[in-house]
């Protein structure tokens, strides 16, 4: 919750008492109340445009009555609200009226038939006889983008396209033409709709004017069953509604009302449009098996009595160590805690990782040290009304685009003050009043942490005195922090100590404050010391200031956070209680891919992960599984990983599957199946039970709901957590420990002088893993990997768009194609990551950090 | 009955839209006292002088300025030069007459307001004036009457002309704002209101090109003498253009309560033919039209307001006998129609629904219930739209049946006639 207080209004609606926060708006409050009031035009996510007309209602207020519009009209003390009188009503039908006049009124095809808004209206003010004669429109559909029909003829002009595209998402892709009763909705001159295709413009549509063509269901929407589950792609965890029909999935849409989800309806161009995944020909029909280099399809009892006898023999040959298992980002909880269990209990291996835990095992760590020092994170529901909110390396359209949303809304409503670090300059338009732009050079992420921590007690901004008393070692952290001294800052980040005074000036005030960190800093080869330096920049802010911080941790995938909750670590059993504890272990799953290697790893069983094209370094990833004995895959498509296996098994996408996932933000929530698995497929948790079966010791606990019930049992923190009411998880059991994290300080490396070029790599703002590629409507909008470079770089180089470029590492080159990008600074390639064709984890040469590479003209 | 000629005394002369002409009349010597005086003093000057609001909605001007949002800056004062109001050409003629009276009613207002920009959104169609004013600007700021530390006061200020894409909408001042900023012209929702949160968020000033230029006057004479005349609310002079079936079309500065009939057969000349006068709409096309038995109220914003209309922008529209207000009533309906934003339901389409109704009974097609729906729709529009707009497509409708059933009766009796 914001900072500022607002006074309690009392007033009365239609008789019955009720309150609200001064300012708040009739209508908002009335439905509240759960009152109907007719409008057409609002979205409680939308400023209110009050244009439709049709949501009048009678106000007596100070012995006088007035006729207002409900949707920008406060409360106000003592106030009586009337919402139906024979004159509200008249004025509100007189609206309804005219715009049925122009309707098409074809609802039987029409995609928002049943849960329309314009027949809820017409419905409930009983509107049955036009006085006007019927005038309809004509025009064709505009169908000149690969996702969106504009089908104009039932547009009613409300502008929530217009203003969900420029007040929800940032983009201002459509506006209105033309004036009068030929005033529609388009976009500029007529071009073809290029935007971040949130969707968002199709969900608030009330009438139907704009259709998902990913989709070609049509027609009485009321009748669909729908499912609401979580997304299966990124980390923020958005509630999908996936619509079926006759069991399949026909679409996804976006369920606004409050409470259903974490999301208010807001998804973007993966969650919405990624559905191609499910029913695709593409999919693994049925499990293979490696025969030479062919695969061959064996039946399931085969497959599984192949994987235990494997299992049985590598445990007796190598002991249990020797067998490991790749748990996934993407699986649901309940099944990765079954396959940690399957090596725990029924292997008695503890090697067991997951792909960021591989990567950045302090990320961990650095969750557990902020709950030691007190700093937790408020539910993301809440990030619209935080005063300041820190977006700390993440180019948020691309990696979080409905946080993004949040944050817009946030800027609206709460005035919230938008702090944006990034080495890119990207594109994050909001209505914030103060927008602060941090563009600092790559990897000088730590330094620009740091710096800000000092200048916070230098200038005394955070009262250290406070902070002295409550953490032991402050004076460390001021020791640690001598060498970030405005000129070594300058140097390193490029950012002038005036700037990152006036950031830290932000920050230290009484606010609620909300800090994001972008996956990217993970890749800095400083992620460790950066997400420290963070944290003592909360713990600063939160001991010596007022207010609230709230920080969470970076994860990429829909359940990077369960994954690593439930224990599919080497270092952590579930519930984060430390292995050492329990396990007497050789340590091989810390360096997995090495240890598959150099043979210490004889069985590998990967599920839902492809390493090949996800994990930072390909080679090694390479060298792993052409070397390990034994390797079984399980996904749902053909991944570069599965090509090198010994048996695949074909799994459920997130639309088949029941269970549990958890965010970055820890709210654990839902996956619901809308459609039974498909073909031959299995499910992993069903999987995972058929190898204990097989191995002699079955899961106690069988369905899904068994598993979360012993998850419950098993990690305190989950005990009381609803999935159904999109809870987040607290900490639980944590003993306070304040204590500043202090890390050495090493100056930022150069490049060498002839790699002089910093690539970046991560998701592009249509594909995240290694499914989206199997989505057409995703394909179709972003069908190509383009490196971007600056354009001094370019001209460097003598490169123009459209160029094939040639990038060189010590390790391997790439042959991609290039965009000039002024947002890119110059010394930088940015290159998608997860792209089938360009394999950009191929460049690193086994060092950590950042990828030095050169770039020239690919002839 | 003489004209009042406070803003219009030296229209007449050669060349005054030129700097040196327009020094010789002693233009820019307000500037002198201007700077002499604080600027809340100013404020005060032009409170005390009762000026109102010349663009049509007739709000104190001084009152206006005091309401800027305190201690934010920057702030803005844009000139309302979008005349589009039917009727209306009073603000042309300031404008190509004498643009550096303008320059100079400009300057105080930001001065009283401790404002460093200001702007001039001219009407599309003013490209003439437009190119004047550019000219004047720069004559002006060689002068140092703009730019840095004018005449040494420390005061500085620069004004930006801005020519419209011709919409009527862009005259309400928010969507002039909007379209200012380069958005689509279409009106704000308010509040806020343009003094907390106008151009580019900031507090704005906005005044009509008239009302800005009596300013120079208020300093030069003092507000007394200013409220010296006129009526009791209604101070000084207003310039009216009398446009319509009379002798003598033009624009006449003329004392607040003069009476229309003088307007009309004395300044005007009469009506053409020596007809006789059937209504009058007397503040341009959006205010109410009213019957010729009217004709002596007096031409101020009281009088006008407790005879069912209002003063507007200043534009005396007379209609003579010979007319069946059925057809005059259908031209500005399609001028409403053309030129309603589109924004909210009721003026977006009962603009369309009043012009075909008329369109019809004008046309021989109509009954009497359409005259009866077309009261309904003036009903649902009136005080129902997002904006002014509306009410003043409903102003002559709404009026001509009030006034003129008889009119409509008698095309629709002709049509059932025809048809039978």
């Amino acid at each position: 919750m914001s900072v500022t207080v607002r006074e309690t209004i009392n007033f009365t609606i239609d008789g019955k008492p009720a309150t609200a926060p001064e300012g708040t708006i009739i209508l908002e409050v009335a439905q509240k109340y759960g009152f109907e009031v007719t409008n057409l035009c609002y979205n409680k996510k939308l400023k209110p445009f009050a244009a439709c007309r049709t949501c009048m209602v009678e106000v007596r207020h100070n012995g006088k009555k007035e006729l207002v519009y409900s949707c920008t009209h406060p409360v106000a003390e003592g106030m009586e609200v009337i919402i139906h009188t024979e004159e509200t009503d008249r004025y509100n039908s007189a609206n309804i009226e005219m715009l049925l006049v122009e309707h098409p009124l074809d609802c039987p095809i029409c995609d928002k038939s049943g849960v329309c808004p314009l027949q809820d209206n017409t419905e409930l003010l009983e509107l049955q006889k036009p006085r006007f004669e019927i005038q309809r429109r004509n025009e064709p559909s505009i169908k000149t983008n690969p996702l969106i029909e504009f089908y104009l003829n039932r547009c009613i002009v409300c502008g929530l396209c217009v203003r969900a595209c420029d007040e929800i998402q940032g983009v201002q892709a459509l506006d209105f033409h033309q004036r009068g009763m030929k005033a529609s909705i388009g976009t500029a001159n007529d071009e073809p709709l290029d935007c971040e295709f949130c969707g968002q413009c199709i969900t608030v549509c009330p009438t139907g004017a704009l259709m998902d063509m990913s989709s070609d269901a049509r027609g009485l929407a009321a009748l669909f069953k729908n499912t609401n589950t979580t997304c299966s792609y990124c980390s923020w965890g958005c509630t999908v509604q996936l619509e079926t029909k006759k069991n399949k999935l026909v679409r996804i849409t976006a369920d606004e009302t409050p409470g259903v989800g974490i999301n208010e309806g807001n998804l973007c161009a993966k969650g919405r449009f990624g559905h191609g995944i499910v029913h695709n020909d593409e999919r693994i029909q049925s499990p293979l098996i490696n025969q030479g280099g062919t695969f061959q399809e064996i039946g399931w009892d085969e497959a599984i009595e192949m994987i235990a006898e494997r299992a049985k023999t590598t445990i007796n040959r190598n002991g249990a160590e020797s067998l490991a298992g790749l748990a996934s980002e993407k699986l649901t909880n309940e099944e990765n805690y079954l396959f940690q269990k399957l090596f725990r209990n029924n292997y008695g291996s503890n090697q067991i990782n997951n792909l960021q835990n591989l990567q950045a095992p302090y990320v961990n760590d650095f969750m557990l040290n902020c709950f030691e020092n007190g700093i937790e994170s408020k539910p993301v529901t809440e990030l619209d009304q935080a005063d300041v909110v820190l977006i700390f390396n993440s180019d948020l359209p691309s990696e979080y685009p409905v946080g993004g949303n949040s944050i817009r809304k946030g800027a609206i409503f709460t005035g919230t003050r938008v702090i944006f670090a990034n080495p890119r300059n990207m594109r994050f338009d909001h209505e914030s009043r103060i927008d602060i732009r941090l563009i600092y050079n790559q990897d000088a992420d730590f330094m620009l942490a740091n710096r800000l921590c000092r200048i916070l007690i230098d200038e005394n901004l955070v009262d250290t005195a406070k902070v002295q008393e409550q953490i032991p070692n402050f004076n460390d952290l001021v020791a640690s922090l001598a060498p970030y001294t405005a000129d070594a800052t300058k140097k390193a980040t490029g950012l002038t100590n005036e700037q990152l005074k006036r950031t830290a000036t932000q920050l230290a005030e009484k606010a609620d404050r909300a800090l994001i960190i972008g996956n990217d800093v993970l890749n800095t080869g400083k992620g460790k010391e950066t997400l420290n330096a963070l944290l003592n920049l909360a713990i600063l802010l939160n001991a010596g200031g007022e207010g609230s911080v709230s920080i969470y941790p970076p994860r990429e995938h829909c359940n990077s956070q369960g994954v690593n909750d439930m224990g599919a670590t080497p270092q952590y059993l579930p519930g984060y209680r430390p292995v050492n504890d329990a396990f007497e272990h050789e340590n091989l799953a810390d360096e997995l891919f090495e240890n598959c290697a150099n043979g210490k790893i004889k069985f590998l069983h990967i599920a839902g992960e492809d390493p090949m094209t996800s994990y930072k370094s390909r080679s090694i990833v390479e060298q792993a599984l052409d070397t390990v004995p034994f390797l079984v895959v399980q996904d749902i498509y053909m991944s570069e990983t599965a090509r090198k296996a010994n048996l695949i098994l074909p799994t459920a996408t997130f639309a088949e599957k029941e269970g549990t996932v958890t965010n970055m933000t820890r709210h654990v929530q839902k996956v619901v199946p809308a459609i039974p698995v498909q073909g031959k497929a299995k499910s992993d948790l069903e999987i995972f039970h058929n190898l204990a079966d097989a191995l002699g010791s079955p899961f106690k606990s069988k369905s899904s709901s068994d598993v979360l019930e012993e998850i419950r049992q098993t990690i305190p923190a989950y005990k009381d957590v609803d999935p159904a009411r999109h809870e987040q998880w607290k900490p639980s059991g944590v003993t306070a420990k304040p204590a500043f994290q202090i890390c050495a300080f090493e100056e930022l490396k150069a490049s060498k002088r002839d790699f002089s070029m910093k690539l970046l790599t991560n998701n592009h703002m249509f594909h995240i893993g290694s499914y989206t590629h199997f989505s057409k409507a995703l394909t179709d909008i972003g069908p190509d990997c383009f490196a971007e470079i600056n354009p001094k770089d370019a001209k460097k180089s003598e490169l123009v768009n459209g160029d094939t470029l040639l990038v060189e590492s010590s390790q391997a080159n790439l042959k991609v194609q290039m965009k000039i990008n002024p947002a890119v600074p110059a010394g930088m390639v940015y290159i998608p990551k997860n792209w089938p064709e360009v394999p950009v984890n191929a460049l690193r040469n086994g060092e950590d950090g950042t990828v030095h590479v050169k770039i020239s003209k690919s002839e | 009955m003489p004209e009042l000629k406070l803003l219009t005394k030296d229209i007449d002369k050669k060349d005054l839209h030129k700097l040196s002409v327009y020094e010789e009349t002693g233009g820019y010597g307000s500037l002198k006292k201007l700077f002499k005086k604080k600027p809340d003093e100013v404020i005060e000057m032009v409170k005390a002088s009762g000026l109102r609001g010349r663009g049509g909605a007739g709000f104190p001007a001084g009152l206006k300025w005091s309401f800027l949002a305190k201690d934010v800056f920057p702030r803005y004062l844009c000139c309302n030069a979008d005349e589009s109001e039917p009727g209306t050409c009073k603000d042309r003629l300031l404008l190509e007459k004498t643009p550096h009276l303008l320059i100079e009613g400009m300057i105080a207002c930001a001065y009283a307001c401790k404002i460093e920009t200001g702007y001039i959104y001219f009407r599309g169609e003013f490209q003439h004036a437009s190119d004047l004013m550019d000219e004047a600007l720069k004559e002006a700021r060689a002068k140092n009457y703009l730019g840095k530390n004018i005449m040494g006061s420390g005061f500085d200020f620069e004004i930006h002309t801005h020519l419209g894409a011709g919409a009527y909408i862009c005259g309400e001042e928010s969507a002039l704002l909007n379209s200012l900023e380069g958005r689509r012209g279409e009106p704000r929702l308010k509040p806020p209101f343009p003094a907390v949160e106008g151009l580019y968020s900031k507090p704005t000033v906005i005044n009509n090109v008239e009302t800005l230029c009596v300013v120079p006057y208020i300093i030069n004479e003092g507000p007394e003498k200013y409220a010296s005349y006129g009526t009791e609310k209604s101070k000084g002079s207003k310039l009216v253009s009398v446009s319509g079936h009379v002798k003598k079309p033009g624009n006449y500065e003329i004392e607040m309560g003069t009476t229309v009939r003088e307007l009309i057969y004395e300044l005007a000349g009469g009506i053409r033919n020596d007809n006789k006068l059937k209504a009058y709409i007397p503040g341009g096309s959006s205010t109410p039209m009213l019957p010729a038995d009217l004709v002596d109220t007096p031409y101020d914003y009281e009088s006008l307001a407790a005879a069912g209309s209002m003063l507007g922008s200043g534009a005396l529209i007379v209609i003579d006998d010979q007319v069946n207000i059925v057809e005059s009533t259908l031209r500005l309906a399609s001028f409403y129609k053309h030129e309603s934003c589109g924004k909210c339901t009721p003026c977006r389409e009962g603009t369309r629904w009043m012009w075909q109704l008329l369109d019809g009974i004008h046309n021989g097609e109509g009954t009497n219930q359409q005259v009866d729906k077309l009261v309904d729709i003036c009903d649902n529009i009136s005080f129902k739209s997002f904006c002014p707009l509306g009410d003043a497509a409903v102003g002559p409708v709404a009026s001509s049946i009030k006034y003129f059933r008889e009119d409509y009766e008698a095309l629709l009796k002709r049509n059932a006639e025809g048809t039978a």
